[in-house]
């Protein structure tokens, strides 16, 4: 935005960010080197690569949002010369690059690595769907945290969050058309991978936007 | 008088369990308003509304003439606000804070914020989740006062503080009327802070403005009489007065319109007058809403 | 800024209006000549800052001043002790009365009668002559 106020606010979030950021490029730097020794190291990689690509929402909502809130500090910030929509519009918009930045990050310093290194790629298009899977949890996160306005939903959020890996890989891993060509040499893209990607992405955009519909309609900022 | 700092006009505000209404406030320029109310009357609900945190279901407020709570960013710029509730991120300086704001306000006096330093004893490095709630308030005070507001809303500044602390942003309060184009709101459930240096008094409970009129003319408009009463005769009325407490012989009677003609009148009615007193702000706070309370149960 | 500092003092514990709290000072600093005549006085919203006290207070007890003749108010230029020894000596005169209204309702509460009140001044008044020779 052209409005010098609201760019201060989301540089001063994206700051506050920085650790979280680092974090993740960090998490993901070591699960690239782990990557190749033996199976535990792989095994280890994955997690890694998914705290790193997906916990950062959790982070970036509990101390951006929830905790700014609960605290009463959005106060302190409303009492500057910023609308309370606008605040919160600021607040998405750090939000979303201070999770985005590290995301797109790692995902391009895999992208490449893939490309250089010799290692089979067949993982590739399962990899994308998970990596896809992460902006969802994302605006999940983001979506009850902003809208919604109890303790009990951001609670079932983290939950979800937590569990929602272990059943993605349960649910979609075991698509025989992806199971079965996770460990090929070559990636194999079959239709169902770019449904699911695609259905990722809107579900993503559609959980965006009805935030930034219903914060654009919210009056009450006490 | 020149346009008001802030005015509100017919504005309601409906909850589950309290409702705001017909609330009509102003200010002029220049002075410090007073509002007073008991805990839950509605002084946080109107400054919120005031202040663009709420919107207001009916009426309109206008807050250095921007129509609110749709202009809230543009009045906010010669608006400072500080609640009681209000916290700073804990985790950074006061420094921090200090910096932020002066980089978001159209207006920052850096060398009075160094002079407030001092004055509040409050170290900029120090991180505010160590301050304890009176330094925290002064340095919200600080934050608030440093950017030279044409308006500071406050909302139960002094709660909590101990006499020193009180004594200080007192002080500085005062120090703002020099300018003749600043005012100040602020609202307290405690009648001494209030009494001291406000201009003008408003009066709230349950959710209506009872009264809002220069601290001068409330002070000198009640009185209470203690009056000797000869035995089995009832005082005669008086237009004006609220209440009249007899314990057998001794009656004191309150009044809202002193005029000298009062103690006269009870005179020729055959009472003694021992002593007409002037009343504090907290006997007058508390008698008014005892009367509009019985006029509207 | 007119040497004045905090030197006058509103008082929570006395019950009487503020504003004629400020008046009293005012006219002692006068009748004692800390103010002497023509000696312009703090500004309205000076001196309700230096007192901390509402602009309003210090308006009335202006106001009030001016009334009594004790002050006067030029527009425009500020407010300035009135012209004339006898605001002075009227002043002093005021003092007076008021003390022996003091001693007076004093020694009724404590039940004193006027001859033991006379005897006793009279007492005071002959050892404060000794004490000045």
């Amino acid at each position: 935005m052209s409005n010098p106020v609201v760019r201060r606010f989301i540089l001063k979030d994206i700051n506050a960010s920085r650790w979280t950021m680092i974090g993740a490029l960090l998490t993901a730097a070591i699960a690239l080197g782990i990557a190749g020794t033996g199976d535990l190291g792989a095994y280890t990689a994955l997690i890694f690569l998914i705290s790193a690509g997906a916990a950062p929402a959790v982070f970036l909502c509990m101390f951006l949002v929830m905790a700014e809130r609960k605290e009463k500090v959005h106060l302190f910030c409303l009492s500057l010369p910023i609308s309370g929509r606008q605040y919160l519009l600021a607040k998405i918009a750090a939000a979303a690059t201070a999770f985005l930045v590290p995301w797109a990050l790692i995902a391009a310093v895999i992208g490449v690595l893939v490309a250089i290194l010799p290692v089979p790629t067949g993982f590739v298009p399962f990899g994308w769907m998970l990596w896809t899977f992460a902006l969802d949890l994302f605006a999940l996160m983001i979506a009850i945290t902003m809208v919604g306005n109890s303790d009990a939903l951001n609670v079932v959020g983290i939950i979800f969050f937590n569990t929602s890996f272990g059943f993605y890989f349960f649910i979609f891993g075991r698509i025989p058309e992806i199971a079965h060509h996770n460990g090929d040499a070559h990636a194999h893209w079959s239709p169902i991978v770019f449904q699911v990607i695609g259905a990722q992405l809107l579900i993503a955009a559609a959980l965006i936007a009805f935030t930034l519909w219903r914060l654009t309609k919210r009056r009450d900022f006490t | 008088m020149s346009a008001p700092v802030f005015e509100l006009v017919g504005v309601d505000k409906s909850y589950p369990f309290f409702k705001l209404e017909g609330v009509r406030l102003q200010l002029a320029p220049g002075q410090i308003m007073g509002f007073i109310g008991a805990n839950g009357a509605g002084k946080s609900t109107t400054i919120r509304i005031l202040m663009g945190l709420l919107p207001q279901d009916r009426g309109e407020v206008r807050l250095l003439g921007h129509s609110m709570p749709e202009g809230q960013a543009l009045a906010k710029r010669d608006v400072a606000f500080v609640s009681e509730e209000m916290r700073l991120y804990p985790v950074v300086s006061l420094e921090w804070h200090m910096q932020f704001v002066a980089s978001v306000v159209p207006y920052w006096d850096a060398a009075y914020a160094q002079v407030l330093l001092k004055r509040f004893n409050l170290h900029p490095q120090q991180k505010t989740k160590e301050l304890s709630h009176g330094q925290r308030m002064k340095a919200m005070l600080l934050l608030a006062l440093a950017r030279r507001p044409r308006l500071l809303v406050l909302d139960e500044p002094m709660t909590g503080l101990d006499p020193v602390a009180r004594h200080e942003i007192l002080t500085e309060l005062m120090s703002i009327v020099t300018d003749e184009e600043r005012s100040i709101l602020f609202s307290s459930h405690n009648t001494q802070d209030v009494e001291q240096i406000s201009d003008v008094i408003t009066f709230i409970d349950r959710g209506r403005i009872i009264e809002s009129s220069d601290k001068e003319v409330f002070l000198e408009r009640w009185r209470r009489l203690q009056l000797e009463v000869p035995a089995c005769k009832p005082l005669p009325p008086f237009a004006g007065v609220v209440d009249v407490a007899s314990s057998g012989r001794m009656a004191v009677v309150t009044t809202k319109a002193y005029t000298p003609e009062l103690p006269a009148f009870y005179t020729q009615a055959g009472a003694v007058v021992r002593e007409v007193q002037h009343m504090t702000l907290e006997e007058i706070f508390v008698a008014e809403v005892m009367g509009s309370r019985e006029d509207t149960p | 800024m007119h040497g004045m500092n905090s030197t006058l003092l509103i008082s929570q514990a006395d019950p009487r209006p503020m504003y004629l709290q400020l008046m009293e000072q005012i006219c002692q600093r006068i009748a004692v000549g800390d103010w002497p005549a023509g000696h312009e006085l703090p500004s309205i919203r000076a001196l309700a800052a230096d007192v901390r006290v509402s602009v309003i207070t210090v308006k009335r007890a202006y106001l009030e001043l001016e009334r009594q003749s004790v002050i006067v108010t030029r527009q425009g230029r500020g407010s300035f002790v009135a012209e004339g020894a006898d605001v002075g000596l009227k002043l002093r005169d005021q003092e007076l009365s008021d003390h022996l209204r003091a001693v007076a309702s004093l020694s009724l509460l404590l039940g004193v009668s006027l001859e033991e009140l006379g005897e006793r001044l009279g007492q005071l008044r002959d050892e404060l002559t000794r004490e000045k020779t």
